[in-house]
């Protein structure tokens, strides 16, 4: 379970200027926070500060257990930050993979081809991208995924195919904090709705569809 | 050892030649004869300063005038080194950095060199150790602004792929390697060209000096081959230096890109 209290989080080191305003947010096990709001509210923001990839202040617990006990690396692979687009550090798609075969199975459930993982990440497609990100990021094996519009550039397939994988990873009592503005997705996948607005974090009601 | 010296008349002859590209500057309009004009003239003031200024340390050969000397010189380059950087540290960070590799790189060289193999009497002799210090300086210079600017523009644009391996778990070395490598080449490059070229090219200007004062060639080139190897171990080590200082104010015990440390554009 995720539990964050008063999480704040300025402009910078020497600026007033908040971003993040007394953010207090708990997910229990094997659920999904959905979080809308316009853009620029804070949404990517937050998931950021989730991952402690940008300073912030707050107490941000996961299990029980503070992320100051934790070493950073240690922190960010049990929360994994899945950035709207995903970024690569290297040519080839297998590059990014420390263990090629099981990256290959994962792809296959998200409906990759195995022969994808040989070509140059600038011949892939947004969505084979996308969906290559995501699998980067399940295979460390986190124990809650901070996805920022995980799907956005998928076709109606390949979001099933991404949202039962989420649902899977759920059953397995793991934790989903969702920031998405297809409010059929967060209706599918969300258990708790959430709305940021200007810096601050409210609870809403699940929408209506 | 004999030269031929040069007279006060014999400069301004040759001062014509700037006049004369001053002369096509406005011809053709491009804008920049008052420029060249006023940088030739900053040129004769700063260098005939620098004669009166050097006359006079090598004439009292004092070890605390030697070092203020030096320091005044390690400051400017610091100043300079800033300057040719498009994106800076916020405070005061850019200055102290490069200043202080600069100054820690040129000190164990020059003192090294001065130390072993030059071996003057009194090892502090002005008229060694400033215009090595200074050749010294002079380079590093160039090889700390170019790693640092490579650091800083390198860490901007690659941002996106240096957080997506923090996210997923990586360290700050391991997410920054590729970006520290490339800084380190490309501070490097020009002192290995300058190795490479030196003497097909052109003849190195210390070197010319000294054949122009009457310096028996052989001689002259043996000086140029220790020069150039100091000042590639000076430039080295300014860059390691000023690059990992680098790395470290750009990144946080937390592991995390701190680009919010730079001034904004």
């Amino acid at each position: 379970m995720l539990t964050i209290q008063g999480l704040n989080r300025q402009e910078s080191e020497a600026s007033d200027v908040p971003l993040l305003m007394d953010v207090d947010l708990h997910i229990a096990a094997g659920r999904c926070a959905v979080i809308s709001g316009a853009s620029g509210a804070g949404k990517t923001l937050l998931l950021r500060a989730i991952a402690d990839l940008d300073p912030n202040q707050g107490h941000v617990t996961l299990n029980a257990k503070n992320r100051n006990q934790m070493t950073a690396q240690m922190w960010r692979k049990k929360l994994c930050y899945v950035a709207a687009e995903a970024a690569w550090w290297s040519e080839y798609a297998k590059d990014h993979f420390d263990d090629l075969t099981a990256a290959k199975e994962k792809g296959l459930i998200f409906g990759l081809s195995t022969s994808l993982f040989e070509q140059s990440i600038s011949r892939l497609s947004a969505g084979e991208r996308q969906r290559l990100g995501l699998a980067r990021a399940l295979l460390i094996d986190p124990d809650v995924l901070l996805l920022d519009e995980p799907t956005s550039a998928l076709d109606p397939k390949s979001t099933s195919e991404i949202e039962t994988a989420l649902q899977a990873f759920m059953e397995q009592g793991k934790v989903i904090a969702l920031v998405t503005h297809n409010e059929a997705q967060g209706d599918r996948l969300g258990d708790d709705f959430y709305v940021m607005d200007g810096g601050r974090l409210a609870t809403r009601e699940r929408p209506k569809l | 050892m004999s030269f031929l010296t040069l007279s006060f008349s014999d400069i301004a002859i040759a001062a014509l030649l700037v006049a004369v590209n001053a002369g096509l500057s406005i011809a053709l309009q491009l804008g920049i004869a008052k420029r060249l004009l006023i940088a030739a003239a900053r040129m004769v003031v700063q260098l005939s300063l620098v004669g009166v200024v050097l006359k006079a340390l090598f004439s009292v050969a004092s070890p605390a005038l030697t070092a203020f000397a030096i320091v005044f010189m390690v400051l400017f380059a610091g100043r300079e080194a800033m300057a040719r950087q498009d994106r800076k540290f916020k405070g005061w960070w850019s200055y102290g950095m490069g200043t202080a590799s600069m100054m820690a790189a040129g000190t164990v060289v020059t003192v090294f060199a001065l130390t072993t193999q030059i071996s003057p009497d009194p090892w502090y002799d002005p008229r060694y150790a400033i215009p090595i210090m200074g050749m010294i300086l002079g380079n590093t210079m160039n090889g700390v602004s170019i790693g640092m600017d490579r650091m800083v523009a390198g860490a901007l644009q690659g941002r996106q792929s240096i957080e997506a391996r923090l996210a997923l778990g990586a360290d700050i070395n391991e997410a920054t390697r590729e970006l520290v490598k490339a800084a380190l080449r490309a501070g490097l490059i020009p002192t290995i060209n300058g190795m490479s070229a030196a003497g097909l090219v052109a003849l190195p200007g210390m070197m010319t000096g000294q054949i122009l004062a009457g310096v028996d060639p052989f001689e002259a080139v043996k000086y140029q081959i220790l020069i150039i190897f100091l000042i590639a171990g000076g430039t080295g080590l300014g860059l390691f230096s000023a690059v990992y200082f680098a790395r470290r104010r750009l990144t946080d015990s937390r592991h995390r890109l701190r680009l919010d440390r730079l001034r904004p554009l």
